[in-house]
């Protein structure tokens, strides 16, 4: 019986194993068979069976927007890691720790004393589900999706996080790992990808992301450990890793 | 079984992702040839609106979450929204209001219009209090569109989360938990549309047009239950100033005409990717911008709030840049800007902390330029001859740059401490361009031009540099990096403050701690901290502050102060002495900050702007005196407990575009503490209600502030002191679901905020 598949269930997060990584690939296909599917393309049904492939979530994204260049300090945090982040709009935040846990929450502050505006998008999938804004001096916007979080998790800990930029708000497909999992992401630059509980909580342990370009010229990337941007690479593609 | 390394399998996969996505795009972006060839042409689009409400409604907030504005050539307001005539003017990247984004330019889209949404990351929207538009009008953005003539517009609204209303306590016949955000259900279940066959709107190829829209909410019954959907009843009208204007039926648009100016003119030298925006004044702010066309005078035209501006003309590199301080719009005659072909450099450096060498991401560096006009008495007058220009920026005698500079390129850094970072984009940025002389009387001078360089950070000494031609690269003298690169290195001090929540918390609770110069709302710091479930106090908190000096007066470096490209060791003693040619200039903090902690709760699964933890407040800690010195605040942050939610409604009699509202709380001792301040709508004529306040139950004194964009607040007038009425206690079973502000959970019984009586009228 073929796995079933929605559109809104559009795993465009998707968790690897290296011992499975066929059904990687099943996956993989599935993904670009619903690209084909939801747009209409190339006809409908699961052409291939791609088997008992399970759906993922959908990709969450916090998405800082609002005058571009507005300073903000935000802490996102779902049930096991916060981080903590000073930025500028625009500004598109992932965590990448499938299965992510159901709760999620951001709270961030705009940094100037002016009118100027700070929004935050809580983004599943290709909707928004949540958007909250401020205008005001120091002004505050929250957002949450999920069950409620009751408080804010403990700090990241190793805090290992990509951060990808280029000139001209490109999209970017990526996959990010650690020595036991992989997830497989697409997103718009710049983007800062959060990787929560690299192999198990170890310090030492290897982190790499393999990003490619899709639109909006050459990639440049930092991956940050733990407060400490420990290398940072550029180009179309970009392999880039730490332990 | 094969095993496939993830690498592998990515490589594998993009081609035909990257084939059926090329497929897409392709596809999206071909036009019929009969609109092909009639060519493209800019719209700006700008809203203003009106809110409607029941008797004895009153809102915090009413906010639409906007995903673009669409125009069709049929007048059938029936049609799918599939149907390939929509040409959409959607919300830019960074959803800013005035940035240029011409929608078809957002590569890699697909959507329902084929412009709307970015590739697995879902549509950018922008949220707007239509309350705010109320005899205003805010720029939403520039579409370039297929030159035709369109028959009708429509608002797109996101259909699944059209927006939210925040009402009061007891809002109406409101049974429902107040200042929280309720979702809202469009009446009809749609966007509205608006036809009009006489011809809505004729696009030029390549020329731009105003499109003002006017939007009109009326809001339906209150919440019932703090679970309930609140019905918006959404129309649209288009505010035209043709000779042919559409007939509005469904409301009375309000007169933007008073409060909006359309501007037109031309860049001198341009080539047809020039661009001018109008800016805050001092700010750069970019409240409008608009492109030239490809003609020979290369015209432009912009709509933006009546006002007084800064603007910035551009034509890319090679180019001199033409900056106009201070004018008020409208002008009377076109504004005809200048621009000549000259050497072009680019701009970099870093943000780093003076005590630690650790980069600062998120700094903001703005770059002062010499204006060729100068607005006096309501008029553009030219800086050749009107006298009262400044002809460099770098004499900081003030602590700033020069009275009238204009700043003509904004940036940030980015997580490393560089910049520029943003605005991304490859275009139209003066620091990737900066021209080396600026005109005189339209004539290229033979000396170059001085900068004024300033760098700016959140819990940071600001610092200003002055940015000089050298040679034909730029430096900044004294900055004490290698080279004098343009490298900031900022001071700070830290504030150690211990907050007491006045008993043990029975769950953790998250508490937002900000810093303030005392007095003001001028924020100048923020920190979030963790008391934890069963614990009262969190100790010596730290938070970063500037390190005190007369505000805004220069500081020099202190002699012999050591330098690297770290900035690890550029930590330096405050002066007072202004200086003219010194630099760095480091301006000086506030003597004293006020601070207030604010706890973040939850209301049933969401997390909320307003508290209902009382909000602990400090008056008058003292300032650190030198660079990464600590001072221990004597006074406790105390307590943070649960009172619930209380508001309170009221009128300042008249208002304008810089008049603020300000919360405040008195502190025994000392002086009251400001918690919030706030735009408000501009109303016309005598109402009852043009503001609400949403607070935790506690006596707040509410004050009308007059603002320029620039300028310090000067304070009006103030209420008496005004306590907001307690909630109520209501068991769990007697509403459906029952939650409370400061509810854990699943609770035997919730509070239930209540309205105040509105205030009197506030001068």
């Amino acid at each position: 019986m073929p796995a079933k598949h929605t559109v809104a269930a559009y795993p465009v997060i998707n968790t690897m194993t290296r011992a499975a990584s066929i059904g990687v690939l099943r996956a993989a296909v599935a993904l670009t068979l619903l690209a084909t599917i939801g747009c209409g393309g190339f006809g409908t049904g699961n052409a291939t069976q791609p088997g008992s492939t399970p759906d993922q979530s959908a990709q969450i994204v916090f998405r800082m927007v609002g005058n571009i260049g507005t300073p903000f300090f935000a802490t996102i945090s779902n049930s096991r890691s916060s981080w903590q982040i000073r930025g500028v709009v625009p500004l598109s935040i992932i965590i990448a720790n499938g299965p992510l846990p159901v709760s999620n929450r951001i709270v961030a502050t705009k940094l100037t004393n002016d009118t100027r505006l700070l929004s935050v998008e809580i983004i599943s999938g290709f909707d928004v589900a949540e958007i909250s804004s401020t205008f005001t001096n120091y002004g505050v916007v929250v957002g949450g999706i999920g069950s409620r979080l009751e408080a804010l998790a403990p700090p990241a800990k190793p805090d290992a996080r990509f951060f990808v930029k280029n000139a001209n708000n490109g999209i970017f497909n990526a996959v990010v790992e650690d020595k036991t999992k992989a997830y497989v992401l697409q997103s718009q630059s710049p983007t800062m990808i959060l990787y929560d509980s690299p192999n198990n909580n170890s310090p030492s342990g290897r982190v790499d992301g393999i990003f490619t370009e899709v639109s909006g010229g050459p990639l440049a990337l930092d991956l940050s450990f733990n407060g400490h941007v420990v290398t940072a690479a550029g180009g179309g593609t970009v392999s880039i890793k730490v332990n | 079984m094969k095993q496939l390394s993830s690498r592998w399998v990515i490589t594998i996969l993009l081609v035909p992702v990257l084939l059926v996505f090329s497929i897409l795009i392709a596809g999206l972006n071909k036009l019929p040839p009969a609109e092909a060839s009639g060519g493209k042409g800019l719209v700006q689009v700008a809203f203003t609106g009106i809110v409607t409400t029941m008797p004895n409604q009153n809102f915090q907030s009413v906010s639409l979450n906007v995903m673009g504005v669409r125009f069709n050539e049929s007048s059938d307001t029936t049609i799918s929204d599939a149907d390939p005539g929509w040409q959409t003017v959607a919300v830019s990247p960074g959803a800013s209001a005035g940035s240029i984004f011409p929608s078809l330019s957002f590569g890699g889209n697909f959507g329902p219009n084929g412009n709307a949404v970015g590739v697995g990351s879902a549509r950018t929207e922008m949220q707007i209090d239509v309350a705010q538009l109320q005899n205003n009008l805010a720029v939403f953005n520039i579409g370039k569109i297929n030159a035709i003539t369109y028959k009708q517009v429509e608002l797109l609204l996101d259909p699944t989360n059209p927006g939210t209303v925040t009402p009061v306590c007891g809002s109406g016949t409101s049974t429902g938990e107040g200042c929280i955000p309720y979702p809202v259900q469009l009446a009809g279940g749609s966007s509205p549309r608006f036809p009009f066959d006489g011809g809505l709107l004729t696009v030029g190829r390549n020329a731009t047009k105003i499109f003002p829209l006017a939007i009109s909410v009326q809001v339906g019954a209150s919440p019932a239950t703090s679970s309930d959907q609140v019905v918006l009843t959404t129309n649209i009208c288009p505010v035209i100033t043709g000779t042919t204007t559409p007939p509005c039926t469904t409301f009375t648009a309000p007169n933007v005409a008073a409060v909006a100016a359309v501007v037109t003119g031309s860049i001198k030298g341009a080539n047809n990717s020039a661009v001018v925006n109008a800016q805050l004044p001092g700010t750069g702010t970019i409240v409008s911008s608009a492109t030239v066309d490809s003609t020979a005078a290369h015209n432009f035209t912009m709509v933006l709030p009546a006002g007084t501006y800064d603007f910035v003309a551009g034509s890319g590199p090679n180019h001199t840049i033409d900056a106009w301080s201070s004018v008020p719009v409208p002008q009377a005659s076109p504004m005809v800007f200048t621009v000549k072909n000259t050497s072009t450099r680019p701009l970099s450096g870093t943000v780093a902390d003076a005590c630690t060498g650790k980069e600062i991401s998120g700094a903001t560096i703005q770059v002062y330029g010499p204006p060729t006009h100068i607005g006096v008495g309501g008029i553009a007058e030219d800086c050749s001859t009107a006298g009262t220009c400044p002809s460099d920026c770098d004499k900081f005698l003030s602590g700033l740059p020069p009275a009238g500079c204009v700043i003509i390129a904004s940036s940030s850094t980015s997580d490393r401490g560089v910049y520029p970072f943003s605005p991304s984009g490859a275009g139209r940025n003066a620091f990737s361009t900066l021209p080396l002389k600026t005109l005189i009387g339209g004539v290229l001078p033979t000396t170059t031009t001085n900068y004024g360089l300033m760098g700016t950070a959140s819990g940071f000494n600001g610092e200003l540099l002055n940015l000089k031609d050298r040679s034909g690269i730029l430096k900044c003298d004294g900055s004490g990096y290698k080279d004098n690169a343009c490298s900031f290195s900022l001071q700070h001090g830290t504030l150690q403050v211990t907050a007491d929540a006045g008993a043990p918390v029975s769950s953790t609770i998250n508490v937002m701690l900000n810093a303030e110069d005392q007095g003001t709302f001028n924020g100048e710091g923020v920190q979030m901290f963790t008391i934890p479930a069963g614990q009262q106090v969190a100790a010596n908190v730290p938070i970063l502050v500037p390190i005190q000096g007369t505000p805004f007066t220069a500081q020099t470096p202190a002699a012999g102060a050591a330098a690297d490209e770290t900035g690890a060791s550029l930590a330096r003693a405050p002066t007072t002495t202004p200086t003219s040619t010194g630099t760095p200039v480091v301006i000086g903090g506030a003597a004293t900050y006020d601070l207030f902690a604010s706890v973040q709760d939850v209301f049933n699964k969401g997390p909320q702007k307003f508290s209902g933890h009382t909000i602990a407040v400090v008056s008058g800690a003292a300032a650190p005196a030198t660079s990464c010195a600590t001072v221990v605040v004597s006074d406790h942050l105390t307590p943070l407990t649960c009172v619930g939610h209380g508001s309170v409604s009221g009128a300042i009699a008249k208002t304008d575009q810089n008049t603020l509202l300000a919360i405040s709380k008195a502190v025994t001792g000392g002086t009251p503490v400001f918690i919030s301040s706030s735009l408000l709508p501009q109303t016309v004529g005598s109402i009852s209600q043009n503001f609400a306040v949403c607070e935790p139950v506690d006596t707040y004194t509410i004050s009308h502030y007059e603002a320029q964009p620039t300028g310090t607040p000067v304070l009006i007038s103030a209420s008496d002191p005004v306590p907001l009425a307690s909630p109520t206690t209501i068991p769990n079973t007697a509403k459906n679901p029952c939650f409370g502000i400061c509810s854990t959970g699943d609770t035997s019984t919730c509070l239930l905020c209540q309205p105040s009586t509105p205030l009197p009228p506030i001068p």
